[in-house]
């Protein structure tokens, strides 16, 4: 039988490693890229100081010595006395606050206000458009019908507008703040969820499984999911600068996260009346925003890059 | 063959009507396209029915709405007797597991992030086959039974070639031991000499599990060697059906006949005496199919009464179908020479 | 027209030289004399696995009036030896060594802005995907009269006129009006015909068609196939037909070159290659394909295995692992192109080639799958 059925199948050298899997071959592509890398080590860095920022911060954020308000830093300080690598040890190395709260510290809790803000709006932003976009791309009919005209709708509305529209009517903190900026930018997620969802439910391979008799729902689990997985993951990524950004704007309006909680955005506001003397205080926080946004934005590229399909053979 | 034994799958007057998308605001349109169009298939125990036809003419939502994974509008399909429209959908799971189908794609078919071994044993998961522990020998069998090495199964279907795979997909088709495989275009897209490999596989397969295949195709020269009768398909309608031997030798209808003589001959000798029919136009647009007998527009001996009247498909001799008014008539005699 | 002969190196032994003979007796055949002549032609492509050789040495001739069917699988180096020819291989790849010779001029060491008037002018392409070849924003007459504008200075109603000749020639109906129209508003069928208006615009002496029929249905292939053949006997053009069916080349070619992995294996009048296949590549190919007349269920011939990795390929003949004649010595050594010293220009690269009754014998040996 076997004979009959006669396969001789050649052996190209791609066959001896086991470790083909398009996962692996994502990651492969992903390291080549130098950019990718470089913004995967700076985020890893910036998630690391916020998860950590009581131990990595000198004082807690809300500290304040008032005798010691706007301290220069020591590097800046004109009449300082500590050279470099010292002056990184001395009380406040980045100075203080016009309260007197130790600026470093701050600038790490920032750090955290940042990244929570940064993940948890797209993440609601999946939670609402991943579900009602996958409904849309899978069912069709009238389901994608009202998704659609509900996303139309939606996209009608200018983002930051509404964001403002409602943190001045409700009122603002962090949980709302991240509430508001999260549903105003699901509509994206939806859209791509839908168009993936629209495309794979087509594949042969999905019919193959539905030929099976398997239930939708591991259909969309165990074949759609996986790989629809990574222009998800893609927008996630490139989500989150928008969100920082949308953070440290409404706080730099005074819209954003209240006293003491630190932010950014709320750190250049407030030193801005200082940046003559004091220019630093406004630099630093701005550059960390640029940082920041920098480092997702490559990651985002970069993972686009390695998890695109067209790059799969 | 057992002539008198009732069909293990029955195909009574399928319809398959997709609305296309129109503009209103909840996207209904008013456009249909008749994709399949009235089609009858019986296919007996152990037997192949070739089913051709050019691009877009339905065969492939044909060999779907078969198995029920594209939308029926109309007809029956039974299977051994059982019409699936009226199974419950537990019932209808166990009946998915005797009928499967193969794809034309070899690159399309198979789910990229998973390997070998995830693709052939998802059937006997999902259809709770053999004891879990016993899996992956099961696996292995099927792997050999499709002439793929043991190595196979934890590679990923971009490291295979398009024969391979296609071998792959094969063994996740009779993974559940089924009766009745839909073959879409199996080896549409594969080289002549893989062609040939996929095709005696599927022969070899039959004989030893006396599998029933409806085999669809573009390629009149694919379809003889696999077939025992042939449907020619035009615009959602089959416009003929005979045994192989009787289709090839004497063509009754008009289209048949000018598909048969576009198929180019391998063999200069033949070709270059070769009288060849040629069709004008191409096929029409299966949303406003031409009235009365689908293929007026391009039939070369059409009559007035062929633009209003809609041939039927009847019997013109001895197990011979074709849906001509002129079918037997005028056409006794096959209009193409060798 | 010895050209081949003479590229061929172990081909001294003094063949008698008479021209090939063509078993179907096409008119248009083997009068003219040789307008491109490819010899040792090399391309490589540079790629993370490796140095791919998608292109490893072919020679062919082509001559004026002639059809050359250029056969092979999928990846063989079909489409890569038309664009080469055209000194066009797309990125990663470039010419590697080798010569052509159009029209008498050597393609490899003219300037790149001679190429450019060449390129679909005197020497046209119609290239593999019709659906893409088309800008999806231009109407054919747009198509068109850009092409008469560029090549011949035509403009303005000359240029329409022209266009709609050429549109009316292909067979378009109403070919005034499908000027304006977009691709997407024409047929497939409709597509090639414009993508052959276009490559005839300027009166080509060669045109390359690469695959022109196998994106359509088999009617409307054999139209395709038609009009071709119409107009090389209207114009006297030589015609490079790439395909990968055998029947086409049976039904519409003087001559085939067979390549296998980047290499032509075997070239012969096209009745000769068919009777007498020698390669043993050629004769399972041959073999292999599905005819209309050999109606049997279940009877196969099948060569086993698959092609090498072009970036992996064997010292010796690429097709050593699948050929049941292999031996060490076509494992090592690699056979070149020479003459069969039977009928005609009949060369083949092969050690064992399958003897005149031993053709015949594999194809008896056709194996049978079931009773
Ligand atoms: N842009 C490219 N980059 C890398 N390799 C390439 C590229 N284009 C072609 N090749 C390689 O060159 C080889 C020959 O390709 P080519 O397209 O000429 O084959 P072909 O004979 O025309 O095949 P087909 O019948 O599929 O059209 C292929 O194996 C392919 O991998
Ligand atoms: S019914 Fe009329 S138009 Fe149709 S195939 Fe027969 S002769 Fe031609
Ligand atoms: S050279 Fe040897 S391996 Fe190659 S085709 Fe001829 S006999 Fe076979
Ligand atoms: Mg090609």
């Amino acid at each position: 039988m076997t004979a009959a059925t006669g396969a001789v199948i050649g052996s190209s050298p791609a066959w001896n490693d086991s470790r083909n899997s398009p996962t692996r071959q994502s990651i492969e592509r992903f390291f080549r890229n130098r950019l990718a890398a470089i913004g995967l080590v700076f985020v890893v860095l910036i998630t690391g100081g916020a998860l950590f920022a009581p131990l990595i911060a000198t004082t807690a954020y809300d500290y304040s010595v008032l005798r010691d308000a706007l301290k220069f830093p020591p590097c800046v300080d004109p009449k300082g006395t500590l050279a470099f690598p010292e002056c990184l040890l001395a009380k406040y190395p980045f100075g203080t606050d016009a309260v007197g709260r130790d600026f470093w510290s701050r600038l790490i809790y920032g750090a955290r206000t940042s990244m929570i803000v940064g993940f948890s709006v797209p993440a609601i932003a999946l939670a609402i458009g991943l579900p009602l976009g996958a409904a849309a791309g899978w069912f069709g009919g009238w389901v994608d019908a009202v998704v659609l005209r509900l996303v139309e709708f939606w996209t009608a509305i200018p983002s930051i507008l509404l964001a403002l529209f409602l943190v001045t009517v409700f009122g603002h903190n962090l949980d709302k703040l991240i509430l508001f900026l999260g549903m105003t930018g699901w509509v994206g997620m939806c859209r791509l969820t839908r168009a993936q969802f629209l495309a794979l439910r087509e594949r042969d391979f999905v019919v193959s499984a539905r030929a099976l008799g398997m239930s939708e729902w591991s259909i969309m689990v165990r074949h759609v999911m996986v790989n629809a997985a990574g222009p998800i993951i893609v927008m996630f990524t490139l989500g989150i600068p928008g969100a920082i950004f949308g953070e440290a704007g409404l706080s730099f309006l005074g819209l954003g996260v209240n006293d003491p909680i630190p932010s950014w955005g709320k750190m250049v506001a407030e030193s801005s009346r200082f940046a003559q003397v004091y220019w630093y205080l406004a630099m630093i926080p701005t550059l960390c925003i640029a940082l920041t946004m920098l480092s997702f934005s490559f990651l985002g590229d970069g993972l686009r890059d390695a998890l695109d399909p067209q790059g799969q053979r | 063959m057992s002539g008198s034994t009732a069909p293990l799958i029955d195909v009574q007057d399928l319809r398959v009507h997709f609305r296309l998308p129109g503009q209103g605001w909840f996207g209904r349109g008013k456009l249909s396209v008749r994709a399949v169009d009235g089609v009858s298939i019986a296919i007996r125990r152990g037997q192949t029915v070739g089913l051709v036809g050019e691009s877009g003419c339905g065969k492939s939502t044909t060999g779907r709405a078969i198995l029920r994974l594209a939308p029926i509008t109309g007809g029956r399909v039974s299977l051994d007797g059982t019409d699936l429209a009226g199974l419950s959908s537990d019932a209808m799971r166990r009946a998915r597991r005797r009928m499967q189908i193969v794809f034309q794609d070899p690159f399309a078919s198979l789910n990229p992030r998973h390997t070998v071994e995830q693709i052939v044993s998802e059937p006997l998961r999902v259809h709770d086959l053999r004891r879990p522990a016993e899996r992956l020998g099961r696996v292995r069998e099927l792997l050999e039974l499709v002439g793929l090495p043991a190595s196979s199964l934890g590679r990923y279907p971009h490291e295979f070639s398009g024969g391979q795979r296609q071998r792959i997909g094969i063994a996740r088709a009779i993974a559940t031991e089924p009766d009745f495989i839909v073959l879409d275009e199996p080896v549409s897209a594969l080289d002549v000499s893989i062609q040939a490999q996929i095709l005696r596989l599927l022969l070899d397969l039959q004989m030893q599990f006396g599998l029933t295949y409806l085999f669809i195709a573009h390629d009149l020269a694919v379809v003889g060697q696999m077939s025992d009768e042939v449907c020619v398909m035009y615009l959602g309608r089959i416009v003929e059906r005979a045994s192989r031997e009787a289709l090839y030798s004497s063509p009754q209808h008009p289209y048949t006949q000018a598909l048969l003589s576009a198929v180019p001959y391998p063999d200069p000798v033949i070709e270059a005496t070769r009288r060849r029919v040629i069709l004008t136009g191409e096929v029409p647009s299966p949303v406003a199919p031409p009235p009365g007998c689908h293929f007026h527009t391009r039939c070369p001996i059409a009559l007035d009464r062929c633009r209003v009247e809609v041939p039927a498909l009847r019997e013109v001799s001895d197990g011979r179908f074709a849906a001509c008014h002129l079918a037997g008539s005028v056409l006794g005699a096959p209009a193409e020479a060798r | 027209m010895t050209s081949l002969r003479d590229s061929a190196p172990t081909n001294s032994a003094g063949k008698d030289a008479r021209g090939p003979a063509s078993a179907s007796g096409r008119s248009s055949f083997g009068t003219g004399e040789t307008v491109l002549d490819v010899r040792d032609l090399r391309v490589v492509f540079e790629t993370r696995r490796g140095r791919a050789r998608a292109v490893d040495g072919v020679t062919f001739a082509l001559r004026a009036g002639e059809t050359l069917g250029l056969v092979g699988e999928s990846g063989c180096g079909k489409t890569v030896t038309a664009l080469s020819l055209l000194r066009s291989v797309p990125d990663p790849g470039r010419i590697d060594g080798g010569s052509i010779t159009f029209d008498g001029l050597d393609l490899m060491r003219i300037s790149e802005g001679q190429m450019a008037r060449l390129r679909g002018s005197r020497l046209a392409l119609i290239p593999q995907d019709p659906l893409t070849a088309l800008n999806p924003v231009m109407t054919a007459g747009a198509h068109l009269t850009e092409v008469l504008g560029v090549h011949l200075g035509l403009t303005g109603a000359a240029a329409i006129t022209r266009a709609t000749d050429l549109m009316d020639r292909v067979g378009i109906p109403e070919p005034r009006k499908r000027l304006d129209s977009y691709p997407h508003q024409l047929s497939g069928g409709m597509r090639q015909r414009v993508m052959i208006a276009l490559a005839i615009a300027c009166n080509p002496h060669v045109l390359i068609a690469d695959e022109p029929t196998t994106a359509l249905d088999a009617t409307v292939q054999a139209q395709i196939l038609e009009l071709l053949d119409e107009l090389k006997r209207e114009t006297g053009m030589a015609l490079l037909l790439i395909t990968h069916n055998l029947g086409i080349v049976a039904g519409h070619c003087d001559r085939v070159a067979v390549m296998y992995c980047g290499r032509v294996v075997e070239t012969a009048p096209v009745g000769e290659i068919f009777a007498h296949p020698h390669h043993r590549y050629t004769a399972g190919l041959l073999a292999c394909v599905p005819r209309l007349d050999r109606q049997e269920k279940g009877v196969f011939f099948t060569i086993p295995g698959t092609p090498p990795e072009l970036t992996a390929l064997p010292p010796g003949c690429a097709f050593a692992s699948r050929c049941e004649a292999a031996t060490d010595q076509c494992r090592l050594d690699r056979p070149d192109l020479q003459g069969t010293g039977g009928t005609g220009a009949h060369f083949m690269a092969c050690w064992h080639p399958a003897g005149v009754g031993e053709a015949t014998a594999a194809r008896a040996a056709s194996t049978r799958a079931r009773g």
